[in-house]
């Protein structure tokens, strides 16, 4: 579904750092939005987290960067990286032009699964306000963009 | 027998009247910047009463003198300039020297034999009565022709440079033009009336021919059988207002009022930056005195123009050193000096230009155009000080303000929790003991704001940590407990702010028991090894290194050891480790110690090396200019055909990938601790 002109799958879960996680089975594929991407324009750098480093629910895992701008990147479960997108330290470009797609950014081996319930839906109302709170409080750089 | 003071003395007498009311007007405005007399005391004393007049000798005969900075630049401009530098202080002294041995002014005061020097010929040619010279007359005579023909020499030079080649991207201004043709103007009259003289008094060639100028000139002139004894006095009293002229000027004129400051500027610049403190509470003028003599020093010359990376990009004069200065130096003056001081004109924030203030920002401050100035002036410490200016009336950018506010309450650049300074580490398959917990050690590893919270460079303190644990070094990290050096602060003109920050730091290091501080980051390691002695007024009590060091040392005693890297390399100098802080050798050291690597620098490299263009906190006032100014290096660096930039700089190193990533330039930019950590044979 669409909230204001931002796609947002009814698959995925999401988080309010813009985060989006794609569970299958035990495995959570983890991305930052396409809503993400248009506010920190252009990223040009990601850190790639380690294999086998465990990570909590809601606290940074990994970084990015965009011109002057470092955005942080929370884990949305809890759990081991059991895989990352190592191209993306060569070339961002998926990142920026498929960040539901190919600018995934690790899959994590999720601990407690029933932590998902802290995450949210592209339908749950509260979401729908946050973003658009977001695309009121980012207008004008989205409107540059 | 001189009974009555002839008009060209009189005339020289009333310029000088006015050249001292010219002083106490520029002094009206030193003045109001008047530093505290017991500290610039200390300062002079400081200067002349230890080993820093060595260098100050060395400054005053290479770079007052033979112009050694101009000998690199341009030929010809450093002919004129010689020309000058040497001719014109000979010329008085061999006046002066003249009018002490001579009768017709026995008697007089020195002051009047002053006056008299310029003109002691037009004396001596009346009343030689011998058809021959002795040594000591012929010298005079000779000495005089030469100093004369060598500033008259200069003058072309200067005229066709300025109005014929154009030569200096500033227009010539009207005192300028007045400027060189009072200076140049005055001789050529002095040789007529040398020439003048000799057909009067009809003096013999065995005479006349060692004033070897005047009397060639008096042969050319001879044919036209004008009634030279008419027409001398009148001469020289034309030459005498030329001089009266020209030396009352100087001190309303930039370019003439330049060639008094600068003896001051090659004094001030080995000056501690403690003998400018002001010398009255509230200072009427947020400039100190250092500030408005370097100010008063700068005569447009274009020097700066050539280097600036800035302008290269921009073409937009305002934004250089001597583009800058001219309008703030105007401005200054309006607002402070007398006319500001008569009609009350300090409602400073409303009289600033349109775009001064921004154009003091628009600066990397790579201090390339310090290495270039002929005037000597410290470019670098000037920006910062009008930056400082800036900010104290109120006319700083906002951005400015927001920065200050957030490093000053969050401790950090990015705005991050500062506990979370150790985020860079979080990615290592093993963190080394000294990055977190240890309370003593004997070196203390400064990560600095930019390697720790902006990823592209996490690999910096990541391989440095590996690196020192790998070579036994006892280090540990300040973690959470490091906070900001100051340094972006510093730059933006907010360097009032750091005070807190430095003694904080300093306190973290001194209760480590440190005899040691080491960072990766040039800016870090010149305000830890420059600014924060002034800052917190005493000696840190350790030692500061940049990273650089360290590792050559360790590599040199065979603590590290490393292996093949069949690559071509080339280097790029950062502006705060090479130019600010003198380490060119060490990193380069570093990198031909690799087995199989070949290093090829770039044309422009150490003292010349061009900015990458993430400095000076150009990155928050215009962040294209900083990439387009990178890729003019990238590009410098893909022309040596190196496959690798190696840097020793964090900043430097994010501002290169973000550009070689722009220009989709097949280079990898590594910064040289990363390069040591990758091949160190473990």
């Amino acid at each position: 579904m669409n909230i204001g002109k931002y796609e947002f799958s009814d698959e995925l879960y999401y988080d309010k750092n813009h985060g989006w996680a794609l569970v299958e089975g035990n495995t959570v594929t983890q991305g930052v939005s396409e809503f993400a991407q248009k506010i920190s324009k252009e990223i040009v750098y990601v850190e790639v987290p380690r294999v086998g480093r465990t990570v909590e629910q809601g606290k940074t895992f990994m970084s990015m960067e965009s011109g002057k701008w470092v955005g942080r990147i929370a884990a949305m479960v809890s759990g081991k990286i059991v895989e990352a997108n190592e191209e993306l330290e060569w070339d961002v470009a998926p990142i920026n032009e498929d960040p539901f797609g190919e600018g995934w950014l690790a899959k994590i081996e999720a601990s407690d699964l029933g932590e998902l319930d802290n995450l949210f839906q592209a339908s749950d109302a509260e979401f729908q306000a946050f973003i658009e709170s977001e695309i009121e409080k980012y207008k004008d750089i989205l409107e540059e963009a | 027998m001189i009974t009555a003071h002839p008009l060209f003395v009189l005339f020289f007498i009333a310029g000088a009247i006015a050249f001292f009311i010219g002083i106490a007007l520029r002094f009206s405005l030193y003045w109001r910047a008047r530093p505290d007399w017991r500290a610039f005391i200390k300062g002079v004393a400081s200067n002349l009463f230890s080993v820093k007049i060595w260098p100050l000798i060395q400054v005053v005969v290479l770079d007052a003198f033979l112009q050694r900075k101009l000998f690199r630049q341009d030929k010809l401009r450093w002919l004129m300039k010689v020309l000058i530098m040497v001719g014109y202080p000979s010329i008085i002294i061999t006046g002066h020297l003249k009018v002490e041995v001579m009768p017709q002014f026995e008697g007089f005061s020195h002051l009047l034999k002053f006056f008299y020097a310029p003109f002691v010929d037009s004396y001596f040619f009346r009343d030689v009565a011998t058809p021959s010279l002795g040594v000591r007359d012929a010298l005079f005579g000779f000495l005089f022709d030469l100093f004369g023909a060598m500033i008259l020499t200069a003058e072309f030079i200067a005229i066709y440079r300025r109005f014929v080649a154009r030569a200096n991207p500033f227009r010539s201004s009207m005192g300028d033009i007045v400027a060189v043709n009072l200076l140049g103007g005055w001789f050529i009259l002095r040789f007529i009336c040398e020439a003048t003289a000799i057909l009067t008094y009809s003096l013999p060639a065995s005479v006349a021919r060692y004033w070897f100028v005047s009397f060639a000139l008096s042969k050319i002139i001879a044919p036209l059988g004008l009634p030279w004894s008419s027409l001398n006095y009148p001469l020289w009293s034309l030459a005498g207002l030329f001089l009266g002229t020209l030396v009352g000027s100087i001190p309303y004129n930039d370019k003439l009022w330049h060639i008094l400051t600068i003896p001051f500027v090659m004094f001030i610049n080995l000056m501690p930056q403690e003998a400018f403190q002001p010398g009255i509470k509230e200072a009427p003028l947020p400039l100190s005195l250092k500030d408005l003599i370097a100010l008063d020093s700068c005569v447009k010359c274009g020097s700066c123009v050539e280097v600036c990376p800035v302008y290269a990009q921009s073409k937009e004069l305002e934004s250089t050193a001597g583009g800058l200065y001219k309008d703030f130096r105007s401005f200054v003056r309006k607002t402070y000096g007398l006319p500001g001081m008569l009609f009350h004109s300090n409602r400073t924030a409303e009289k600033m230009p349109k775009g001064l203030s921004d154009n003091a920002y628009l600066c990397t401050l790579c201090s390339r155009c310090r290495e270039v100035c002929p005037s000597l002036i410290n470019t670098r410490d000037l920006r910062v000080s009008t930056r400082e200016f800036m900010v104290e009336t109120g006319c700083s950018p906002q951005w400015v303000g927001r920065l200050g506010d957030s490093v000053t309450t969050s401790y950090n650049i990015s705005g991050d929790n500062n506990e979370d300074r150790l985020i860079w580490s979080e990615n290592l398959e093993r963190i080394p003991e000294g990055v977190k917990g240890k309370e003593k050690a004997e070196v203390v590893f400064f990560v600095g704001c930019v390697p720790s919270f902006y990823p592209q460079v996490y690999r910096v303190p990541q391989s440095m940590v590996r690196i020192m644990e790998w070579a036994e070094v006892d280090f540990a990290t300040l973690g959470g407990k490091e906070w900001c050096c100051g340094f972006p602060l510093i730059v933006a003109g907010v360097g009032k702010s750091v005070q807190e920050l430095a003694s904080h730091n300093v306190g973290a290091v001194r209760k480590m028991g440190a005899k040691r501080l080491v960072t990766a980051c040039p800016s870090c390691f010149h305000t830890w090894k420059v600014d924060y002695p002034r800052i917190i007024g005493e000696p840190l009590g350790f030692e500061v290194r940049h990273s650089t060091e360290l590792l050559a040392d360790l590599i040199s005693d065979g603590k590290v050891r490393l292996g093949q890297f069949p690559h071509l390399v080339t280097y790029h100098d950062p502006c705060d480790l090479g130019r600010s802080s003198g380490i060119y050798d060490p990193p380069r050291r570093i990198i031909q110690a690799i087995p199989g690597v070949t290093l090829i620098e770039m044309a422009q490299n150490r003292e010349n090396a061009l900015c990458c263009g993430g400095g000076g906190d150009l990155e928050m006032v215009d962040s294209d200019l900083v990439s387009a100014i990178a890729a003019r290096k990238i590009q410098m660096a893909l022309d040596t055909g190196a496959e690798i930039i190696v840097t020793a700089c964090p900043q430097c190193k994010r501002t290169l990938m973000s550009a070689a990533r722009q220009e989709k330039a097949r280079m990898r930019v590594l910064d040289i601790v990363e390069l040591v950590a990758r091949i160190m044979e473990e």
